[in-house]
């Protein structure tokens, strides 16, 4: 016997017109050969046949003219026909077929342009060596209410001497500084960081070298320009290189001013290098524990300020790593407990931490524009087959609204400036009523007091709180473009399909009216039709939003995403919106004369 | 497939065996010949799909023959070549007579 699954593949690929003979003698051989050379072998020369039937079932097909080529020109022509009848009705129907082919347009742009973000900031691995491995480390209390709180420096060092985990460990707090150029001083991102903060990302730099540990060794500087330890030393990013230093290609080595201290620039940093942000332009080293020992004094371990980034040993799991952290957290508490009594160790991954805010926004627009595809396409082909065979289809897309007031309000201490002077900060002015506020004004009074003094970014308040909005607005913006396009497709949709059919039942109606129906009954009745259609869309758009809805949580503002108010009213909208679309058409039924009904068909 | 009048190469292999069986055999006789002498593996649905195209150029004609005596023996179909065929055998093996004579590969390669 042969085996059925061979034997079925070689029956599927035969012409059938060999089928029978091809199959007898195949198995008539098999069972020769099997007798003879045994079961092995048999089944061998077997799918040695059906490789060797796949070319010449092929060209049989084809020669003979059968199925393929039949296909093939059959395809051919019925696409032309397609063709020849979307040009018809592109012409006869002009409008409707703009707003199609916009709509399509919209749709496939919108995702494409939506997915290429996806694609940029979900799906792409993080530009550093083995990226998976790298972590966020944090200190938590649960009692206080942080659980990603940066460490203080005492803490961080403990971390580092103490750690049985990392492959390497480094710290960060970015600050603003004051970048003076020949002509000007403007203010800049900078951060500091820890020696081993590059070595553990491995990064290329562009130009030049990376900071390395050495470069840390003692390395701090006050707020007087006084810089000590090893020779300050500076690595730039590709924004800073192209946007200051003109994209000099003999940048390394040049000196630059930043908060007062000359810095000799040892690297460029290329432009996918975005930690601890994107917006960092400079990165110089810091020694945490020099400040403290060149006082004879202690690091803070109250003060939790720094950004923390490890790699995991390799082969150790991040739950492992936890594990140890929680007993390394333990005995801090235990040797420090005023200062950490309750406070644990936490590990992140870096890739979550970088995606996690945009994640949630994103992926709503990204099934926002899918939707809007989804729609356009169900329109269309609803629309068309509506042509062919008069049935009717219809399709509603649920109203997504998006608003995103991200965190709520963190507790924060305030200092007086007297206090802690700080090399940048942000000035707030209230111009005097009736005066209007003028940035020109503004700068010649601080020039005036001191001519060193960079004045930068003068916006007025309203700006800068709806600039703290800017990206929420644009998603909000987006999603409402979209729902708008699928509202009006949704009506342009209805009005078509309800058109269609009063265009097929032209002789029904005629005969209602020869009957004595009245005009407004002809027209009660299309009318209610269209409705009952947009009732049954409303439902099912209804039973999906509560499906859907829980992807909104947490990204509605002053919106419950149970709430029934804003459903009854959109459900409510689009009923009225369909009973519009209804109406048109229901008057054309009403007026048509019964005399040219009945001639119709 | 050959050019008006002239053979393919797999074309020429099933006529050959054909006229080596008497000029008349079954489907599985003429595979078993060409399997027998040729040197590499040879599909059944090669052979077929081979005689199928000779019958349409009227090289071979095929007829079923009467069904195996026993239960559910089904009739077997058999080709005969044609005149046309055999035609087109003298042919094809007049054209590559031509392209061989004078040529000796083996004393060609001793050459080099």
């Amino acid at each position: 016997m042969m085996p059925p699954v061979w034997a079925g593949c070689l029956r599927v690929l035969l012409p059938p017109r060999l089928r029978s003979a091809v199959m007898r003698d195949t198995c008539t051989t098999f069972e020769n050969l099997e007798a003879r050379l045994g079961r092995r072998a048999a089944l061998r020369w077997l799918r040695s046949q059906v490789r060797g039937a796949v070319g010449p079932s092929l060209r049989h097909r084809l020669e003979s003219g059968a199925v393929p080529m039949r296909h093939i020109r059959c395809a051919v022509t019925s696409l032309g026909a397609d063709v020849r009848q979307a040009v018809r009705g592109a012409v006869h129907q002009p409008g409707f077929s703009v707003a199609v082919v916009l709509t399509l347009g919209l749709g496939i742009g919108g995702t494409v342009a939506i997915f290429s973000v996806v694609d940029a900031v979900l799906l792409r691995p993080l530009p550093y060596l083995d990226a998976e491995r790298l972590v966020r480390v944090w200190e938590s209390n649960a009692m206080l209410g942080f659980l990603e709180d940066g460490p203080s420096p005492a803490n961080f060092l403990d971390w580092e001497a103490r750690n049985e985990v990392f492959d390497g460990i480094a710290a960060w707090w970015p600050e603003t500084a004051i970048y003076k150029s020949a002509d000007r001083a403007e203010q800049l991102e900078v951060a500091h960081v820890s020696g081993d903060f590059f070595r553990l990302l491995g990064t290329e730099p562009l130009l030049g070298r990376l900071l390395s540990p050495d470069d840390a060794v003692g390395s701090w500087y006050d707020n007087s320009g006084n810089h000590y330890g090893a020779e300050p030393l500076i690595a730039v990013s590709h924004q800073f290189w192209s946007s200051r230093l003109g994209a000099d290609p003999q940048a390394v080595g040049r000196v630059i001013e930043v908060n007062r201290v000359l810095w000799r620039i040892v690297g460029v940093m290329p432009a996918s290098f975005a930690l601890p942000r994107a917006d960092i332009d400079l990165w110089n080293s810091w020694d945490l524990g020099a400040r403290a020992r060149s006082t004879a004094g202690q690091p803070s371990r109250d003060s939790r300020f720094l950004g923390v980034v490890a790699r995991l040993r390799e082969g150790l799991h991040m739950s492992a790593a936890q594990l140890r952290l929680d007993a390394l957290a333990a005995a801090l508490a235990t040797e420090y407990p005023a200062t950490n009594a309750g406070w644990g160790i936490r590990v992140t991954p870096l890739s979550g931490q970088l995606i996690d805010p945009a994640r949630r926004p994103l992926g709503v627009l990204s099934g926002a524009v899918g939707l809007l595809l989804l729609t356009a396409c169900a329109n269309v082909a609803g629309l068309l087959l509506a042509r062919s065979t008069a049935r009717r289809g219809v399709g509603v897309v649920g109203d997504v609204r998006h608003h995103d007031l991200r965190q709520g309000p963190q507790p924060e201490i305030f200092l007086p400036y007297a206090q802690n002077p700080y090399p940048a900060l942000n000035v707030v002015l209230r111009t005097r009523p009736g005066e209007a506020p003028s940035i020109a004004a503004i700068e010649a009074l601080v020039t005036e007091i001191n001519p060193d003094q960079p004045v930068h970014s003068v916006v007025a308040m309203r700006e800068l709180v709806a600039a703290t909005l800017a990206r929420q607005r644009f998603a909000a913006t987006l999603l409402i473009v979209f729902a708008g396009i699928a509202l009006l497709l949704t009506t342009v949709g209805t009005y078509g399909v309800v058109a269609w059919s009063v265009s097929r039942r032209v002789r029904e109606l005629g005969i209602r009216s020869a009957l004595g129906a009245r005009s407004s009954e002809v027209r009660v009745m299309v009318v209610r039709e269209g409705l009952g259609l947009g009732m049954m869309g409303v439902l099912m758009g209804l039973g999906a939003s509560l499906l859907l809805i829980r992807s909104l949580d947490g990204l509605l503002y002053e919106v419950r995403s149970d709430d029934a108010a804003t459903r009854f009213i959109v459900g409510a909208g689009l009923l009225v919106v369909t009973a519009a679309a209804s109406y048109l058409p229901a008057r054309r039924a009403s007026a048509v004369e019964p005399t040219e009904a009945l001639r119709s068909e | 497939m050959g050019k008006k009048g002239y053979l393919g190469e797999f074309e020429h292999i099933v006529l050959l065996a054909l006229v080596r069986l008497g000029g008349e055999a079954a489907g599985r006789a003429i595979y078993e010949e060409i399997d027998r002498l040729a040197s590499t593996s040879v599909a059944i649905t090669a052979v077929y799909v081979t005689l199928s195209r000779l019958e349409k150029k009227s090289y071979v004609s095929a007829k079923l023959s009467a069904p195996t005596p026993v239960r559910g023996g089904r009739a077997t179909k058999s080709f005969r070549i044609e005149a046309a065929g055999l035609a087109a055998l003298q042919r094809s093996r007049q054209q590559l007579e031509r392209f061989w004579d004078g040529v000796e590969i083996g004393s060609e390669a001793e050459g080099r």
